[in-house]
């Protein structure tokens, strides 16, 4: 009897030992990845500073990394835990209080999701692919920060207030999205369809265009504009609205975008990744990133100091059309 | 001392069934690695041992617990229905015992059928000359055999208690939600509600197996290890022994 209650104590204790061993080695809090995924994004400021946005700087915003429980907050230095701003992995620019911040899943979650929805396949991408991708999701997102504190976009301010508003109204009373606009108006009608896919080959042309011939691309730029001001005329409204934003808004963003992940990555990378499906179509909001992304492209090599006066009051294809037309040139 | 185990140990290799089971899981897993099943990422195929051996242990590992499911399933059960048990009981041995003795059998054979599988991968890295990992297989394998080990004495103990079917089915929920935990992790992150709480019940209730062959994984490859999840394995571990021992089993 006394033998048996020795073994049940050391049996008891073991489990104890094991117990407060696995309890003291759990991870707390969000990992050195993570971390050091912020710290390079950071680093990468005075690099982002030559693509000439003004007052574009990353440490402005707070980076909220969820990780499925929790958010963990990167700002002035600290990281700090939080209850999540929004309970779902996606990347975005959300309103919190009375600013904007960046809202990314952490590199893990991400990883996971690519396993969830790419099968084997995603769960091999791993590593620097997903480091580099991530850091140039983080300066995407702080983009779309900057451009709702510091802009109004075509014209239009939206506060935090605002946003909110808006999203609550946009779930109560079931109005179209962006989204469903361009699925229904564009996608799904046949002919402004294939027009579309049309004017995303001259852009492809116009962004492969030997950089010393202007004139062709000049050319180009005026043939594609001339095509896609047709298109939106038989567009509704709230499509062609629809378009122009999303061309400014997410191209711009994608610009940065791909500009961190080529300096993360290097020039072959980058043109796998951005420039040679430059011309693929997407269904939805998707296909609006590329022409964006294109006509950012494409004004670096007309007016390189574009965005010095740019401020997203018009669309791109305005200021396009401007720095496009021959008369600019005097 | 070990008797009953033994005898136990010989009926399991008198069963034709697991040869074929075995065989066709280490067929499965050499699939997985010789290239006729080709894994690619944008199109290139995917040959580096090392972005290869962690798929292929999580596959092993899957198809491991399973046999550890089967193979620990019907054990003690089958010695209550031939009523062997009462011999056991002449003889003076008790319930711990003889559970204990059973269970060890089902663990020897489950790890038996798993080291097949991680041989046969073992096998292939000797082959691709990766002699590093060879060095480190023998460890590697005692973190790998981990979570089978559970496995099997988590089935042997709930096999004392529920019917064949209501324990087996437990059992290989138990091992898939164990395997799944960073999909489930990911849902429940995605999901809102009751799915979210029904998510996280399962993912604190069940023990994160997939990590533990992540780390043998990790060893082999000559990475850092996570302590944190080997102890959750051997943790598992631990509590299936102590529901061997404490589980009892009325018609003794």
């Amino acid at each position: 009897m006394n033998n048996q209650r020795k073994g049940m104590f050391l049996i008891g204790s073991f489990g104890m030992f094991l117990m407060s061993a696995w309890i003291l080695t759990a991870k707390q809090g969000i990992s050195m990845e993570n971390q050091r995924i912020y710290q390079e994004a950071v680093k990468l400021q005075e690099k982002v500073d030559a693509l000439g946005f003004k007052g574009f700087c990353l440490s402005d915003f707070p980076v909220a990394m969820y990780d499925g429980k929790w958010d963990y907050v990167f700002y002035k230095g600290k990281v700090e835990k939080r209850e999540p701003a929004l309970s779902t992995f996606v990347g975005t620019a959300f309103p919190v209080e009375d600013h904007f911040e960046v809202i990314v899943p952490t590199l893990e979650q991400i990883d996971s999701l690519m396993s969830v929805v790419g099968g084997v396949e995603g769960m091999l991408i791993g590593g620097e692919y997903s480091f580099a991708q991530q850091k140039a999701t983080i300066w995407h997102e702080a983009f779309h920060a900057y451009q709702l504190t510091n802009f109004g976009i075509l014209g239009e301010k939206v506060t935090t207030e605002d946003m909110r508003a808006e999203l609550e109204e946009s779930k109560e009373s079931g109005a179209p999205s962006q989204e469903e606009w361009l699925v229904r108006e564009v996608d799904q009608k046949k002919g402004l369809k294939s027009k579309l896919e049309g004017e995303m080959s001259f852009l492809k042309k116009a962004v492969e265009t030997d950089a010393s011939d202007i004139d062709e691309l000049r050319r180009i730029v005026l043939e594609y504009s001339e095509r896609r001001d047709k298109r939106l005329k038989e567009m509704p409204k709230e499509a062609r609205e629809a378009e122009i934003r999303c061309e400014l808004t997410e191209g711009t963003a994608y610009y940065v975008e791909a500009s961190v992940y080529r300096l993360a990555c290097g020039d072959e990378a980058y043109k796998e990744r951005y420039l040679d499906n430059l011309e693929a179509y997407e269904g939805g909001r998707g296909k609006y990133y590329r022409t964006g992304f294109a006509k950012c492209l494409i004004l670096d090599r007309l007016a390189p100091d574009w965005k010095e006066t740019f401020d997203f009051t018009k669309g791109l294809d305005e200021v396009l059309v401007k720095y496009g037309s021959k008369d600019d040139e005097l | 001392m070990f008797g009953i185990m033994k005898n136990a140990l010989r009926e399991r290799l008198r069963r034709k069934d697991i040869y074929i089971v075995m065989g066709v899981s280490l067929l499965l897993v050499l699939l997985c690695m010789s290239g006729t099943v080709t894994l690619s990422i944008d199109g290139i195929p995917v040959t580096d041992i090392r972005l290869l051996l962690p798929l292929v242990l999580n596959a092993a590992s899957v198809l491991g617990g399973g046999m550890a499911v089967v193979l620990s399933l019907r054990t003690i059960p089958n010695e209550y229905e031939r009523k062997t048990s009462h011999l056991v009981w002449m003889r003076g041995i008790s319930q711990r015992n003889y559970h204990g003795q059973l269970a060890l059998a089902n663990v020897i054979s489950s790890v038996a059928a798993l080291l097949v599988l991680y041989a046969g991968v073992m096998i292939f890295v000797g082959i691709k000359g990766e002699t590093g990992v060879l060095w480190r297989s023998l460890l590697g394998f005692l973190i790998f055999a981990c979570g089978t080990v559970g496995v099997s004495l988590f089935t042997s103990a709930v096999s004392l208690l529920l019917p064949g079917m209501a324990a087996g089915v437990l059992s290989v929920a138990v091992m898939l939600a164990g395997m799944m935990q960073p999909i489930l992790r990911t849902l429940s992150g995605m999901v809102s509600g009751i799915s979210r709480g029904i998510l996280r019940g399962f993912l604190v209730l069940t023990p994160d197996l997939y990590e533990v062959q992540a780390q043998a994984g990790e060893f082999l490859l000559g990475k850092p290890v996570d302590v944190h999840s080997i102890l959750g394995g051997l943790l598992f571990l631990y509590i299936g022994v102590v529901m061997v021992f404490v589980f009892r089993r009325k018609e003794a």
